[in-house]
């Protein structure tokens, strides 16, 4: 029944596009020269610097108008000031937001905890971190890139935040489409401000005759004896230059996975979409002498074990104590309890992993320290993917669970908090949106939720929010979307 | 225009690749009649603003953005999803179908519609709406579900 729908959905969506009129060239090319002509100076397209600054001068008007609305008719807030602005009541407690300036009116592109500080890189290539959201330093400059800037993902954990800017010969993969060498540049920024740099290339022999590379996800994490670095590397193939049985692969299937664990460590798994001339590789790598990560498809997580766990689609379950020779660990427990998926989340106060295994509606919990399993109990509630959230916190599915490392219990049932989780301190957790418009929530024990209205934070109705956690608040980088997105991005501090 | 060939080009190149997905995209999500307009206004910002988008790691992601921020402007209470239009190439879906996708979540519809309409692939879906791949599934999963329980579908 359910290929039934799915070819219901084919159906509904081909006719409604096909009864769609493309949107030409000549309709992109009207629209533009209609809105010149609508403006109070009119001015031909190709002067677009005069127009960027029109428009700059435009979202200042809107920014200078939006001030007094803020801090007061007539005042325009001095550097440094913090402005209250919104309240939250909570029961029992409260957050209060105070919107704070970027340090030397420099736009942020993403910040993190680090410690107990909040650090962010700018646009300009500077990494600053505070404690507080008022006062700022100037933590470092990001080293100079092999080609043009590109931070493509940060991310950070302890004292340490890395930059990953992954470059192709012509420049940034996505950017350029050409060439089949391609190389992870990692740039690690340690408790000070020293730089350590390292490359991973990427020269996959499938990938040949690739048309076009592009690395997206990356992720660093720290481990107590180096760093290990995932990306997900999506090659678009030129087929018309590749026979598929030169690749022995099948395109028959909706999706197969090849999924390799091979002696070095590396990991390389290729998902083959049906008709689709898209190859999916993904490498999990790490260095040599790293023993404590465990794998899955997209994630990787150091433990404090001695043991590494990969654990793939299929039910297949690979443990290994150095990370050189894996072995099927033991098939019963989730593996038989399976079904549809089996996903798993490190326990980090717990020393091993909660795995859960779902049917589509009841999941399976269990936990393991050694490869062999312990059962915590079914709950009502399709496993999608359990997210640790905190302390003894769960996300799975579409409850909030506490889980205290031999039995687990509902704090909330039937939310939708598959956003980005955030925990703050002693005081909560709150769900971000990763969709323009959607609110917050907010709560202080995992129970009681509260929301609010992401259009409090930005010049904008309904901007992007990044939140961040500070001590026992939060950050919220505020990124404007679609046409407001030349302008410094308001910041604003959360506290209780 | 008066832009330079080799910009024109470059953009008339994103238009013909890109211009499906961003309509398709924002259609699955306001409907017919504004997702088009939103596409069409986004394509128009990144032909002003090519020089900048254009230089991006994701420009057809960004561009989703701009319209889905100029979508959210247009919408007032119109439907988001509409029942095929009697022009449209004869097919027969299910009569209840369109009520359960208008029922989903946008985020749901919109990957459900991407996945299972027009076949994209997971990691597609993640990289043009700018979230992970686990999002991209537990949207599947979810809408799916939601779309199995109101059909009356259980298995």
């Amino acid at each position: 029944m359910t290929d039934t729908i799915r070819e219901q959905l084919r159906e509904h969506y081909q006719a409604l596009d096909s009864a769609q009129e493309r949107i030409s060239w000549n309709e992109i090319e009207g629209r533009v020269g209609t809105r010149l002509d609508a403006s109070p100076q009119r001015r031909p397209l190709p002067r677009r610097g005069v127009l960027v600054t029109a428009l700059a001068a435009i979202i200042t008007v809107l920014l200078v108008g939006a001030i007094p609305l803020l801090v007061g008719p007539g005042e325009e807030p001095p550097a440094d000031t913090v402005v209250p602005n919104t309240t939250i009541p909570v029961d029992p407690s409260s957050l209060t937001f105070t919107r704070v300036d970027p340090p030397n009116g420099e736009t942020l592109i993403e910040g993190f905890q680090v410690g107990g500080a909040f650090r962010a890189v700018s646009w300009n290539r500077n990494v600053w971190t505070t404690g507080d959201g008022v006062a700022w330093e100037l933590l470092a400059e990001l080293p100079p890139p092999p080609f043009a800037p590109a931070a493509r993902d940060i991310d950070s954990d302890g004292a340490r935040l890395a930059v990953v800017e992954a470059v192709g010969q012509a420049g940034p993969t996505g950017a350029e489409c050409v060439g089949d060498e391609y190389a992870l540049h990692v740039s690690v920024l340690d408790s000070g401000d020293a730089w350590s740099a390292g490359s991973i290339p990427l020269r996959l022999d499938e990938t040949s005759e690739v048309g076009c590379l592009s690395v997206f996800e990356t992720r660093i994490t720290v481990g107590p004896q180096g760093y290990m670095v995932t990306a997900r590397v999506s090659a678009d193939l030129m087929l018309e230059n590749i026979v598929a049985r030169e690749l022995d692969m099948s395109f028959d299937a909706v999706s197969e996975d090849l999924r390799e664990i091979r002696q070095d460590g590396w990991v390389l798994e290729a998902v083959i979409g049906r008709e689709r001339h898209t190859l999916d590789l993904e490498r999990l790598g790490y260095a040599d002498d790293i023993s404590r990560f465990v794998a899955q498809v997209n994630a990787l997580f150091p433990v404090d074990s001695d043991d590494l766990i990969s654990m793939g689609e299929g039910n297949v379950v690979w443990w290994s104590s150095d990370g050189d020779t894996w072995h099927q660990a033991d098939p019963s427990g989730p593996l038989q309890a399976g079904g549809m998926s089996v996903s798993l989340a490190p326990l980090a106060t717990e020393d091993g992993f909660l795995v859960t295994s779902s049917d589509g509606g009841q999941s399976s919990v269990w936990t393991t320290r050694d490869g062999s399993w312990n059962h915590v109990g079914t709950i009502e509630s399709p496993a999608v993917e359990p997210v640790r959230w905190g302390r003894g916190i769960l996300l799975i599915g579409d409850g909030v669970w506490s889980f205290d490392g031999s039995s687990i219990e509902t704090l909330t049932a039937d939310v939708d908090l598959s956003e980005h989780h955030v925990s703050a301190g002693s005081w909560g957790m709150v769900a971000a949106p990763l969709f323009p418009g959607r609110p917050l929530l907010f709560s202080p024990d995992g129970r009681e939720w509260v929301e609010l209205d992401s259009g409090n934070f930005g010049d904008q109705d309904e901007p992007s929010l990044q939140v961040v956690g500070l001590g026992d608040g939060f950050v919220v980088l505020v990124e404007q979307s679609g046409w407001g997105d030349d302008s410094p991005r308001p910041l604003w501090i959360g506290r209780p | 225009m008066l832009r330079g060939d080799t910009a024109s080009d470059v953009f008339a190149s994103f238009v013909e690749e890109n211009e499906p997905r961003l309509r398709r995209a924002l259609t699955a999500a306001y409907g017919s009649e504004v997702g088009r307009e939103a596409a069409a206004e986004a394509l128009a910002y990144g032909w002003q603003h090519w020089d900048r988008i254009g230089a991006m790691t994701n420009p057809a992601g960004y561009l989703y953005r701009v319209g889905w921020d100029r979508a959210r402007r247009m919408r007032q209470r119109r439907p988001s999803v509409e029942q095929v239009p009697a022009h449209a190439p004869e097919v027969w879906v299910e009569p209840g179908l369109t009520a359960a996708l208008e029922s989903l979540p946008e985020k749901q519809r919109v990957v459900i519609a991407l996945c299972h309409g027009f076949d994209w692939s997971m990691s597609e879906v993640a990289e043009f709406l700018g979230v992970s791949k686990s999002t991209v599934q537990s949207y599947e999963s979810r809408g799916m579900r939601r779309l199995r329980r109101s059909l009356g579908v259980e298995s």
